[in-house]
C-alpha cells in the first residue's frame, strides 16, 4: 500500500474519531472523578470528593491528595461545583474567602485543562466530563452524573 | 474533535515525572509495534482480511499518536513543592452610638458620643514553604494606643483623691524637617507561627496561635463572624485568646461524614508578658476535641477545651553585697494563681440558619494574697474602706447567636442578607459583680459580595449592678472588608 493510501486510513480514522478510549453509553456530561495513576485509591464516594476540595480531608490512604480545580466560570467547573460541593461560585468563592482569614487555607487550584494535570502530578485529583475522557490516562474513581 | 482547542497554561519547563516519562515511552513502544504490523500486512499483499486489519491497526495508531500528543504538548507545569507566599487580610469601620447620658458611669470605658471607629486592620503573611511546611505571620494594625485613658480622675464623695491624675496617651510627634505633626500608631502580633503537616492526623504548630477554642475564637475576622462586637466573655479573656508555645493537632475520621478534630496545647500559659517571657516554670496545657458532620443541608458541630496553667507577676530586686562581693537577683512574686478554664461551643446550618452557642467557666485559686485595687474594692464591698484580697473565685460567659439567610438570591444574587437575634452574657468573677454584664440585640448583615460584608444591629447592655447608671442602648454599623 503506498504511503498515500496509508495516510488517507489513517485520516479516516481520526475523522471518525469522535472520543478514543472505551467510551460507555452513559451521559457525556457525567463527571468523572479522576486521579493519578500513582494514586492508591479505588473508589471515593461523593461526601469524600467534597471534603476534599473544600479542604475538610488532606489525605486520602495517608497520602497527602492534590486536588486540582477546573478554571473559575467554566462548565465544567460549574458543574462540579452544583453537583459535588453543593455551592455555587459566589457561594463557594465566599467560603474559600472566610477560610484564608480564618485558618490561611486557599482554594484548590485551576487548571485549563485537568487531565494534564492529573497525568502529571503525583497523587492528584480532578473531575472531567465524561465527553472528555481519554482512556489510560488516569484511573476514574467515581461518576457524578448529570442529575 | 477530542483535542480541540485546550487552553495551555504556559509555564516554566521542569523536570518530568517518572510516571509521565514512563508513559510517554510506552506510547512511543506502542506506536512503532502498530507501524511494524501494518508495514507486514501491506508487504504481505492486500486482501479484504488485510484491508480491515489495517483500518483497526491504522485507528490504534491514530488513537496512540492522539493520546502521546494529548500527553506531551502544552504541558501545565505544577510543583507541588514551589513556595508560595501570599499577603492578604481584612479591616472594618464601625459607627457606634451609644445611647446614655453624659455623666453615665460606662463613659468610663466606652464614648457617649456617635463615633467613627477602625479598630480591626489585619494583615496576613502566609507562605506554603513546602508541600508540609507553611508559615503565618498575622499583624494587627491599630490607632492605638493613641487616645488611651492611663489614668482618670478620681472622687469619693466630691474629693478628689490626690494620686489619681488623668492621663490620655498622645502619639502625636513633630517632624523638625518637614514641620508635620502626625500621629504614630500600634501594631500588635495576633500570631505568628510554623506548621508542620505530614498527615491529617497529626500536624504540628510552634510559634504564637489562637487557642484552638470555640467558634469566635478560631473564626476570628471580622469578615466572617456574624455580629460586629465579640463577645463579651472574649473581651474578658476567659480563656487565653492566644498563646505562646506549641499545639499538635489533627483531625480523624470515624465515618464519610463525622471527623473529630483534636488540638493539645503547650504554652507559657497566662502571664503580664507571656507573649515575651514566661515568668514561672509551669507551662499552661490544654486540650481541644470536636465532633463534626457534615451533609449536604445539615451541618454541626459539638466541641469542648480545657486550659489548666498559673499566672505569676514579680518584680526584681538587685542586691549588692560589696563585703563578699556578690550581686543576687531577688525575685519577689507579687501575683500568683492557677486557673482551669472550659469551655464548649455548638453550631448548626440547617438551610439557611445558623445556630451558634458558646459556654466558657473559669476556675481560679489565688496562691497570694494580693489586694484589690480601688475599683475591685468598690465592685466587690461598695466600699473603698479597709484592706481586701482577691479571692479565689469562679466566672461564666455564654454567648449565643441565631442567624437566617434570607431566601432572596432569585431576586438579588450575588448579594446575602441574614437577619440575626444575640445574646451575650457574662459574670467574669463572682466576687465583682460590678462587672456582670448581659446584653440582648437584633440585626442584620448584608453580603454584597465575597470581600465586603455591612452589618447594622442595636444591642441592649442590661448590667446587674446599677452602680455604673444602669442599662443602656447602642447602635452598631460596620463594613467589613476582605482582600
Amino acid at each position: 500500500m503506498n504511503a498515500l493510501r496509508r495516510t488517507f486510513i489513517v485520516s479516516l480514522a481520526l475523522i471518525g474519531l469522535v472520543a478514543p478510549g472505551h467510551i460507555s453509553a452513559d451521559e457525556p456530561d457525567d463527571i468523572l472523578i479522576i486521579v493519578n495513576k500513582s494514586t492508591k485509591i479505588e473508589r471515593l464516594s461523593e461526601i469524600e470528593i467534597k471534603l476534599v476540595f473544600l479542604k475538610k480531608k488532606t489525605h486520602l490512604n495517608g497520602k497527602k491528595i492534590n486536588a486540582f480545580n477546573a478554571k473559575e466560570n467554566s462548565e465544567l467547573r460549574a458543574a462540579f461545583q452544583q453537583r459535588v460541593i453543593k455551592m455555587n461560585a459566589e457561594e463557594e468563592g465566599n467560603y474559600w474567602q472566610d477560610q484564608k482569614v480564618r485558618k490561611g487555607l486557599r482554594a484548590p487550584p485551576e487548571f485549563g485543562d485537568t487531565r494534564k494535570a492529573v497525568f502529571h502530578v503525583a497523587n492528584s485529583l480532578s473531575y472531567v466530563f465524561r465527553k472528555q475522557h481519554v482512556e489510560g490516562v488516569y484511573r476514574v474513581v467515581a461518576v457524578i452524573p448529570k442529575q | 474533535m477530542i483535542l480541540g482547542s485546550m487552553a495551555v497554561e504556559s509555564q516554566e519547563a521542569q523536570p518530568e515525572s517518572t510516571t509521565a516519562q514512563d508513559e510517554r515511552e510506552a506510547m512511543r513502544a506502542r506506536i512503532e509495534s502498530l507501524e511494524r504490523q501494518i508495514e507486514k500486512i501491506e508487504n504481505e499483499g492486500e486482501t479484504e482480511t488485510s484491508r480491515e486489519e489495517i483500518k483497526v491497526l491504522a485507528r490504534e495508531e491514530a488513537l496512540a499518536a492522539v493520546e502521546e500528543r494529548e500527553l506531551t504538548t502544552g504541558l501545565e507545569e505544577y510543583d507541588v513543592d514551589e513556595v508560595s507566599f501570599r499577603v492578604y487580610g481584612f479591616y472594618d469601620v464601625t459607627f457606634v452610638k451609644n445611647f446614655f447620658n453624659k455623666d453615665h458611669g460606662y463613659n468610663y470605658v466606652l464614648s457617649g458620643a456617635s463615633t467613627f471607629m477602625i479598630s480591626n486592620i489585619n494583615l496576613y503573611f502566609d507562605s506554603q514553604l513546602s508541600e508540609n511546611l507553611s508559615s503565618l505571620l498575622e499583624l494587627r494594625f491599630s490607632f492605638l494606643p493613641l487616645g488611651s485613658e492611663e489614668h482618670v480622675y478620681v472622687e469619693v464623695d466630691g474629693t478628689r483623691i490626690p494620686d489619681y491624675e488623668y492621663e490620655r496617651v498622645d502619639t502625636r510627634v513633630y517632624d523638625p524637617y518637614t514641620s508635620e505633626n502626625y500621629e504614630l500608631n500600634g501594631v500588635a502580633v495576633e500570631r505568628v507561627h510554623l506548621t508542620y503537616s505530614p498527615r491529617q492526623w497529626f500536624n504540628v504548630t510552634v510559634g504564637r496561635y489562637l487557642t484552638p477554642f470555640g467558634i469566635w475564637n478560631v473564626d476570628h475576622a471580622s469578615t466572617v463572624y456574624v455580629p460586629a462586637t465579640i463577645p463579651y466573655f472574649h473581651v474578658r479573656e476567659m480563656v487565653p485568646i492566644a498563646q505562646t508555645g506549641l499545639q499538635v493537632f489533627g483531625r480523624v475520621f470515624p465515618s464519610e461524614r463525622f471527623f473529630i478534630d483534636y488540638a493539645v496545647t503547650l504554652s507559657n500559659g497566662r502571664g503580664p508578658i507571656e507573649s515575651v517571657v514566661d515568668l514561672d516554670e509551669n507551662k499552661g496545657v490544654g486540650l481541644r476535641l470536636k465532633l463534626n458532620y457534615e451533609g449536604d443541608a445539615v451541618r454541626f458541630s459539638l466541641g469542648g477545651y480545657g486550659y489548666y496553667g498559673e499566672y505569676t507577676d514579680l518584680h526584681k530586686t538587685v542586691s549588692i553585697d560589696t563585703a563578699a562581693p556578690t550581686v543576687d537577683t531577688l525575685l519577689t512574686t507579687t501575683s500568683n494563681y492557677d486557673e482551669l478554664d472550659v469551655s464548649g461551643d455548638f453550631l448548626l446550618e440547617l438551610f439557611g440558619v445558623r445556630a451558634q452557642v458558646e459556654y466558657v467557666y473559669r476556675y481560679v485559686i489565688q496562691n497570694k494574697a494580693e489586694m484589690m485595687g480601688s475599683i475591685e474594692t468598690i465592685g466587690a464591698t461598695n466600699s473603698i474602706l479597709g484592706t481586701y484580697f482577691i479571692p479565689s473565685y469562679t466566672g461564666w460567659g455564654i454567648f449565643a447567636i441565631l442567624s437566617y439567610e434570607l431566601p432572596l438570591e432569585k431576586w438579588i444574587y450575588p448579594v446575602r442578607i441574614s437577619p440575626f437575634v444575640l445574646y451575650d452574657g457574662a459574670s467574669p468573677e463572682d466576687f465583682m459583680q460590678l462587672q456582670d454584664v448581659q446584653k440582648v440585640g437584633a440585626g442584620f448583615n448584608i453580603k454584597f459580595s465575597r470581600n465586603v460584608v455591612t452589618k447594622v444591629a442595636g444591642r441592649a447592655y442590661l448590667p446587674d449592678s446599677d452602680m455604673f447608671g444602669g442599662k443602656f442602648f447602642t447602635l452598631l454599623a460596620q463594613l467589613a472588608v476582605s482582600f
